[in-house]
């Protein structure tokens, strides 16, 4: 893993003071955070603590109420959002779908491989729709992969997934991270977060709590009380910490 | 043929070129009552119309184009929910549109012919009209068809790749209030969604790309067109209720046979 620093980077992504609210309840409050070129960033938190919400902000989907978001000149993202629900009544088969988001300028050729790539071949053909969730995931990387980002954003991508899709999904990421991509990741996988990212940034109620590299967290009070705390009241009930709130 | 059916035969073909693609997307989008608040708009837009002496077309399109644009936004601005602004849009419109055409008695609306339409009574100038807009609702779908289809299929993957949502949300509320304002003189306000959804709902089974369903749900438009009239023709049977009544019998049909995709 590699462990240089943030400013060895330059910026991709800077955020100033971003408070955003939803129907007068602050689900952002005053956040400050920057994703730099070529680090492997995951942003964990509990259920409503706002992760998605920062993602969205972040990559300039959701307008902030307060506050500045800038992006690097001619930064090239790609996105991979949750799996969305559909009732299948447009009917698109996985080419189309990658037919539709092929940049500017770029041939088929760029299709055929993406679906080589990411092992798409056996399905091309197929509607959307009836993808497992693996192929899913394989086809909305594929997609996003599409305009050569320098940035991949992702949305909780291995929610729904078995251990073993998971393993490969987390390797696969880790590999283009190897290849120079920047990784920005939410996840609730705190064992994920912990092997693979080099940046771990915790957000509770609205507010980073803490951030760092893994090991950093790992002894930060913050963290052990939030996270570890949490996570082990939820298998077995009042047995350690004993500082609730 | 006599020349009030070759006239019904054209104009219905025409209007079915543009409510399959429209249609179409008002069902990936789950937007079928957007289509039906509309028409009934359309009834304060002949009442104005009447009122300020201008063509009821323009009225129409041009009250059908307030009312989407407000329904857009109300629901893009405050989160109202599209099902309630529908309702109340369709029904205040409506109980106006009635106000209005009671305050001038001389003014003489055939309401079965708004209701139910008139396909028979198509004129030339209707069919240049028709014509018209085909041109602009088809050359629209075509130029902003990838935005249209992306924003349908995931707005945040529409933004990324550089489109305008709130653009395209407003842009196909124009294309729903101009295909409704012109097309109600064929099926009438009350049988107009029949005509937007139905051929495309009936199409979906056996489609495997967009366009695919769209050019199905143009042919069996056709060829609920094509037997509205005979059955109008041979049976003395009203036209838009028998084009509307074909149409279902081809969806209960689609849904009984095996699907293809």
């Amino acid at each position: 893993m590699n462990d240089m620093q943030d400013k060895d980077y330059p910026p991709l992504i800077t955020a100033s003071q971003i408070t955003h609210s939803f129907t007068q309840q602050k689900l952002l409050d005053q956040i400050d955070l920057s994703i730099h070129a070529n680090e492997y960033t995951t942003i964990i938190g509990l259920n409503g603590s706002g992760k998605s919400t920062l993602l969205r902000i972040l990559l300039k989907l959701l307008p902030c109420h307060q506050g500045t978001i800038t992006h690097a000149a001619h930064l090239r993202i790609g996105y991979v959002p949750q799996r969305w629900l559909s009732d299948g009544q447009l009917p698109i088969t996985v080419y189309a779908f990658l037919m539709l988001n092929l940049p500017k300028g770029c041939t088929t050729n760029l299709i055929d491989q993406q679906i080589e790539r990411w092992q798409l071949n056996a399905f091309a053909y197929q509607s959307i729709h009836t993808l497992s969730g693996g192929q899913w995931q394989r086809l909305l990387l594929a997609r996003a992969l599409m305009s050569d980002p320098q940035l991949l954003a992702l949305d909780e991508p291995t929610q729904g997934l078995d251990l073993q899709s998971q393993h490969d999904f987390y390797q696969q990421i880790a590999q283009l991270h190897k290849q120079g991509t920047s990784i920005l990741m939410i996840s609730h996988d705190l064992a994920h977060a912990m092997s693979y990212s080099q940046r771990i940034v915790a957000l509770a109620e609205g507010q980073i709590c803490c951030q760092g590299k893994p090991h950093e967290l790992l002894n930060n009070p913050n963290y052990q009380q939030r996270f570890v705390c949490a996570h082990q009241d939820n298998i077995t009930t009042h047995t350690c910490c004993g500082n609730h709130t | 043929m006599p020349e009030f059916m070759l006239l019904a035969l054209i104009g219905g073909t025409l209007t079915t070129l543009m409510t399959a693609p429209v249609g179409a997307f008002m069902l990936w989008r789950r937007m079928a009552y957007f289509g039906d608040a509309l028409a009934h708009t359309t009834l304060l837009g002949m009442g104005l119309g009447i009122w300020l002496q201008m063509p009821l077309h323009l009225s129409m399109i041009m009250i059908s184009l307030i009312v989407a644009i407000s329904i857009t936004l109300l629901h893009q601005r405050h989160n109202t929910s599209t099902d309630t602004l529908l309702a109340i849009a369709a029904h205040s419109s409506l109980g106006l549109g009635m106000i209005v055409i009671a305050l001038l008695p001389e003014a003489r609306i055939d309401l079965m012919g708004y209701l139910f339409g008139d396909l028979l009574s198509l004129t030339t100038q209707d069919i240049i009209l028709l014509a018209l807009t085909n041109l602009f609702v088809i050359t629209i779908i075509y130029k902003k068809w990838r935005a249209l289809l992306l924003n349908t299929i995931n707005p945040d993957l529409a933004t990324l790749a550089g489109h305008n949502n709130q653009q395209i949300n407003l842009l196909l509320a124009l294309l729903i209030a101009v295909v409704v304002a012109i097309s109600i003189k064929l099926v009438g306000a009350l049988l107009m969604t029949a005509l937007l959804i139905t051929p495309a709902a009936t199409a979906r089974p056996f489609s495997r790309t967009p366009f695919g369903m769209i050019v199905g749900a143009v042919i069996i438009g056709q060829l609920g067109i094509f037997a509205g009239l005979s059955l109008s023709w041979y049976y003395d049977l009203p036209v838009a209720p028998s084009i509307v009544s074909f149409l279902f019998a081809t969806f209960l049909l689609s849904r009984a046979l095996p699907n293809r995709k």
